[in-house]
C-alpha cells in the first residue's frame, strides 16, 4: 500500500505533512513554502492556477480569483453567515440547484469543493514530488465545529481530487496528537485553536497513550478575518469623520485597506507601533486623498476588546463538558495564525491560568498531526490512538418543531443510539423522519441533514404503531440510519434525501476532468 | 484476492466478536469482580487494537465490522463503569429531551432479539422522489423516549455466537474455525497448532485454522521480505552519490520498517538537512543536523555538516 499524506486545508493556506519514520515532516511546495496559499485562480484562458501564483494575480484578475472557499463548502446560499460573505467578497456566489452555495467564475458556477480540490490536487502533487511515489489515500482535516454536510463535501472534495479521504480529522485534536506524540506522560490538554475563520477548543486526556477528547466547543465565526475587519472600520470610520469618504463603498480601496489591516495586524504582534500608509487612496472635492497614520498595539487591543471577550465562552463551556478546571489542565497549545497576537496569548493564559506550550509551530502542527494520525492507520504507531467526538446534537424533527435529540454533543465517536418513535395520525402507512443537526431546541434553527422516508408500516390507530430508529455514528462523523418497526421486527423501508453536496455523477464528472 | 492484512483483520475482528457475545468481563479480559483501573487499563489496551482507525485503510465490510466490535468494546466498558460506579463518561445517552410518553418496555443493555432486517441507509444526493400520498405526509409527533442502550447488533453480524460454550470466565476462547490470531489476543497455542518446520518466533501458521472452502487460491499471508543490509547498503551509496531524495527515500522505508533503531532516523535527518541546504534553506538544514545529533551524537558527518552550514551564516 502507498502513503498517507497528512493536510491541513486551511481557510487561508494549507500544509501538507508526512510520516516518516515515525516523525511527521512538513512539506515544502515547488515554490519552496512550507504552507500554500488556499488560493485558486482561473485565467482568461480557461487555465487553472493555484497556490502562491493565485495570490500573486489577485489584484489584477479579482473576480476570478477565489479565496476563503473553505467558509462556503458544505453551506446553503441562505445561510445568514453566507449573506454576509457575500458582501465583503470580490467574486460573485450564486445558489446552486439544491441551494448550496457556489461560486460564479466566468458565468460558470462552480462548487466549493471543486474549488478545494484544486488546492487538495496540489499538495498532493507537492507530496509526490517529495516521495517519488504516486499518493491516493489522505487523512484531511478540518474544524471541529464543522457539521455533517461540511465534513461530506470536504471529503468529495478531495475525491475529486483523485484522493480517497481516509478520515476526516478535527483541527485540533490533530495538533494534540502532534504535540502529544513526544508528550506522551497522562495529562490533560486544553488545545485553543483560531485560525483564519473559526475557533475551536478541544479539551483531551492522553491516558496510556490513547487520546481521549472531553469536549469540543467553538464558534464558526470567529477567526481572523473578523480582527481585520476590526481593523478596517477603525481605519475608514476614522477617515469617514475626517475627509467625508466611505471607503468601503469602493471596491478598489477596500481590497488596498484589507491588505493593510492584514499586514498591521502580522507587525502588531511583534512590534508595538506600525505605520499604515495608503497614497490616493480616495479622490476628494480637492483632489486625491491619502491615509496615512500610525497605528499602536494597544489601540487596536482595545478596538479588538469585544472580539478578545468572545474566547471566553466557548472555552468555559468546553471546561465545565469535560468536568474539569482550568488548574486540572496540564498544557495549554495555541493553533492557528492568529494565536501570535499577544492580546489572543493573554486571553487564553487568563482563562487556563498557564501561558501557551513554547515549541509549537501554529500554522504547521495541524498537518503533522494529520500525518501522525496516517501512521495510526497504516501501524506505524502502534501505541498512540485517538478518541474523538461528535460536537453537535443529532436528532429528529417531532411535532411542534421540536428538535428530539438522539446523539448528544460531545458523545465519544464512533456511537450508536436508538429511539422509539409513534405515528401521531389513524392509519399512518409511511412516515416521514427529518434529520437536524445543533443547538437549538426548535428543529428549524438547526441545519437540516436530510430527510427519510419510512414506508409500509403497520397501520393502525395513532400512537400504536411504533418504530426504533437507530443512529449509527462512526469515527468520522458520517451517519447511518436504520429502522425497525417494534413488535413486527419489520424493516421499514428506508430512502435518505440528502440536503446538500455533490451526486456521486458529478463527483466523477469532475474527477476525470481533474485525472486528465 | 485479499490482502494478507486483510484476511489477519478479518480473523482478529472475528475472534474479539466472539468474546463480545460472552459479556463484558470476556470481552475486556478482565475477571469478574475486577476493579474500576482494570477495567479502564483493559478497555484502553483495546481501544488501541481495535479502534475502527486501525482498519481504515482494509475492505469496506472490514471497516464497517471494526465498528460494531469497537462498539462492543465500548458498551462492555460503559457497562462494567456504571456498575463499578466509576463511569468516566457513557457512550451512550439518552438527552435531556422532554419525555412525552415514556416507553414502558425500555430495557437497557438488551439486544434485540433480531434486527437482521434493519437496511443501512445510503447516502446518496439529489432528490429520491417520495410516492406522491393522497395526504400530506405525517410527522411524528411523539418521540417516545426510552433509555437507549448501547446494544450492538451481534445478530447483523456474520458468526453467530454460540452461547451454550461459553468457557469459564478469563479463559481464553477456542474456536477452531478462525484462523489464528497474531495480534496480542490471549490465545492458547494448541498442541499440534504449528506445524513442524514452522520457523521460531514466526506466528504458527494455520493447521485448522482456515476453513480450506475459502482460502483455495489464496496466496498465504506473507509479506515480501525486507533485507535490511541491502537497504542500507543502497542508501550508503546514494548518500555517497550525493543523491539526497532518493537516500531520503530509502533511508525513510528502512526507518519505518527498524522503528527501534535511532541510528536509521539520524541519518535520515542528516540526508534530510543536506537536501534542505542543497535548496538553500539553511536554517531548516541546521534545525534536521542538530536533531539528527540528538538521535545519535557520534553521527560525525552530521557534526561537519552543522559547523559547515553555520560557519556560513
Amino acid at each position: 500500500m502507498g502513503r498517507v499524506i497528512g493536510i491541513d486545508l486551511g481557510t487561508t493556506n494549507s500544509c501538507v505533512a508526512v510520516l516518516e519514520g515515525g516523525e511527521p515532516v512538513v512539506i515544502h511546495n515547488q515554490e519552496g513554502g512550507r504552507t500554500t496559499p488556499s488560493m485558486v485562480s482561473w485565467n482568461a484562458d480557461g487555465e487553472v492556477v493555484v497556490g502562491a501564483a493565485s495570490k500573486r494575480q489577485m489584484v489584477t484578475n479579482p473576480q476570478r480569483t477565489v479565496f476563503g472557499v473553505k467558509r462556503l463548502i458544505g453551506r446553503k446560499a441562505s445561510d445568514p453567515e453566507v449573506h454576509n460573505l457575500a458582501r465583503r467578497l470580490p467574486y460573485k456566489l450564486v445558489q446552486a440547484k439544491n441551494g448550496d452555495a457556489w461560486v460564479d467564475i466566468a458565468g460558470t458556477p462552480r462548487s466549493p469543493q471543486e474549488i478545494s480540490a484544486h488546492v487538495l490536487a496540489k499538495m498532493k502533487r507537492v507530496a509526490e514530488d517529495y516521495l517519488g511515489q504516486p499518493v491516493t489515500e489522505a487523512v484531511v482535516t478540518v474544524p471541529a465545529y464543522f457539521d455533517d454536510a461540511q465534513r461530506q463535501a470536504t471529503k468529495d472534495a478531495g475525491k475529486i481530487a483523485g484522493l480517497t479521504v481516509r478520515q476526516i480529522l478535527n483541527e485540533p485534536t490533530a495538533a494534540a496528537l502532534a504535540y502529544g506524540l513526544h508528550h506522551q506522560s497522562n495529562q490533560r490538554l486544553a488545545v485553543f485553536d483560531l485560525g483564519g475563520g473559526t475557533f475551536d477548543i478541544s479539551i483531551l486526556a492522553i491516558e496510556n497513550g490513547v487520546f481521549e477528547v472531553l469536549s469540543t466547543y467553538g464558534d464558526t465565526a470567529l477567526g481572523g478575518d473578523d480582527f481585520d475587519r476590526v481593523i478596517i472600520d477603525l481605519l475608514a470610520d476614522e477617515f469617514q469623520s475626517t475627509q467625508g469618504i466611505d471607503l468601503r463603498g469602493d471596491s478598489v480601496a477596500l481590497q488596498r485597506l484589507k491588505e493593510a489591516a492584514e499586514r498591521a495586524k502580522v507587525e502588531l504582534s511583534s512590534a508595538m507601533t506600525t505605520d499604515i500608509n495608503l497614497p490616493f487612496i480616495a479622490a476628494g472635492p480637492s483632489g486625491p486623498v491619502h491615509l496615512m497614520r500610525e497605528l499602536q498595539r494597544g489601540e487596536l487591543e482595545r478596538a479588538c476588546k469585544v472580539l478578545l471577550e468572545k474566547l471566553d465562552g466557548p472555552c468555559l463551556k468546553a471546561l465545565d463538558e469535560a468536568r474539569c478546571t482550568p488548574a486540572e489542565i496540564d498544557q495549554v497549545i495555541l493553533v492557528g495564525g492568529m494565536t501570535r497576537m499577544p492580546a489572543v496569548q493573554e486571553r487564553a493564559e487568563r482563562i487556563f491560568g498557564k501561558p501557551g506550550s513554547k515549541g509549537v509551530n501554529p500554522d504547521e502542527i495541524v498537518a503533522m498531526g494529520a500525518a501522525v494520525h496516517s501512521g495510526i492507520m497504516g501501524g506505524e504507531l502502534q501505541e498512540v490512538v485517538l478518541l474523538d467526538v461528535t460536537p453537535h446534537n443529532m436528532g429528529v424533527r417531532v411535532a411542534g418543531d421540536k428538535m428530539s435529540v438522539v446523539i448528544t454533543s460531545n458523545t465519544s465517536i464512533p456511537t450508536r443510539a436508538k429511539k422509539v418513535f409513534a405515528t401521531t395520525e389513524d392509519n399512518q402507512a409511511f412516515v416521514a423522519i427529518e434529520i437536524y443537526q445543533g443547538e437549538h431546541e426548535l428543529a428549524s434553527k438547526n441545519r437540516r441533514i436530510g430527510k427519510f422516508v419510512l414506508g409500509d408500516i403497520t397501520t393502525a390507530p395513532r400512537g400504536r404503531t411504533k418504530v426504533e430508529v437507530s443512529f449509527t455514528m462512526d469515527a468520522d462523523g458520517i451517519l447511518e440510519i436504520t429502522a425497525v418497526e417494534v413488535g413486527t421486527n419489520h424493516a421499514a423501508t428506508v430512502t435518505i434525501e440528502a440536503s446538500s453536496g455533490l451526486t456521486q455523477d458529478e463527483i466523477n464528472q469532475l474527477g476525470h476532468r481533474f485525472a486528465r | 484476492m485479499e490482502a494478507p492484512e486483510e484476511v489477519r483483520a478479518r480473523a482478529t475482528l472475528n475472534e474479539m466478536q466472539l468474546r463480545i457475545s460472552q459479556g463484558p468481563h470476556v470481552t475486556l479480559g478482565v475477571p469478574e469482580g475486577a476493579t474500576m483501573e482494570q477495567v479502564r487499563t483493559a478497555f484502553l489496551a483495546l481501544t488501541k487494537q481495535f479502534h475502527p482507525a486501525r482498519f481504515g485503510r482494509l475492505a469496506i465490510d472490514i471497516q464497517r465490522l471494526s465498528n460494531e466490535v469497537f462498539l462492543g468494546i465500548k458498551a462492555a466498558h460503559d457497562q462494567l463503569a456504571k456498575s463499578l460506579g466509576g463511569g468516566k463518561r457513557e457512550a451512550m445517552q439518552s438527552g435531556g429531551m422532554p419525555v412525552i410518553r415514556p416507553e414502558g418496555t425500555g430495557t437497557t443493555g438488551q439486544t434485540r432479539p433480531n434486527s437482521t432486517g434493519s437496511i443501512p441507509v445510503q447516502r446518496t444526493t439529489g432528490s429520491i422522489p417520495v410516492q406522491p400520498r393522497p395526504s400530506t405526509p405525517p410527522s411524528f409527533a411523539r418521540g417516545t423516549e426510552r433509555p437507549s442502550t448501547p446494544a450492538v447488533s451481534r445478530t447483523s453480524t456474520p458468526m453467530q455466537p454460540a452461547r451454550t460454550t461459553t468457557p469459564p470466565l478469563g479463559t481464553p476462547i477456542q474456536r477452531p474455525s478462525t484462523p489464528p490470531v497474531t495480534g496480542p489476543i490471549p490465545r492458547p497455542v494448541t498442541p499440534g497448532g504449528a506445524r513442524p518446520g514452522t520457523p521460531p518466533g514466526r506466528p504458527p501458521v494455520p493447521s485448522s485454522g482456515i476453513n480450506p472452502d475459502t482460502v483455495r487460491g489464496v496466496a498465504p499471508p506473507r509479506e515480501p521480505a525486507f533485507d535490511e543490509r541491502a537497504a542500507l547498503r543502497e542508501s550508503l551509496m546514494q548518500v555517497n552519490d550525493q543523491n539526497w531524495a532518493a537516500a531520503r527515500q530509502t533511508l525513510s522505508t528502512l526507518a519505518t520498517k527498524v522503528p527501534q533503531s535511532k541510528n536509521y532516523r539520524a541519518l535520515l535527518g542528516y540526508v534530510r538537512g543536506r537536501e534542505a541546504q542543497a535548496a538553500g534553506r539553511a536554517d531548516e538544514a541546521a534545525l534536521e543536523y542538530q536533531r539528527a545529533l540528538e538521535l545519535d551524537p557520534g553521527l560525525t558527518m552530521a557534526k561537519q555538516a552543522l559547523a559547515d552550514v553555520q560557519r556560513r551564516r
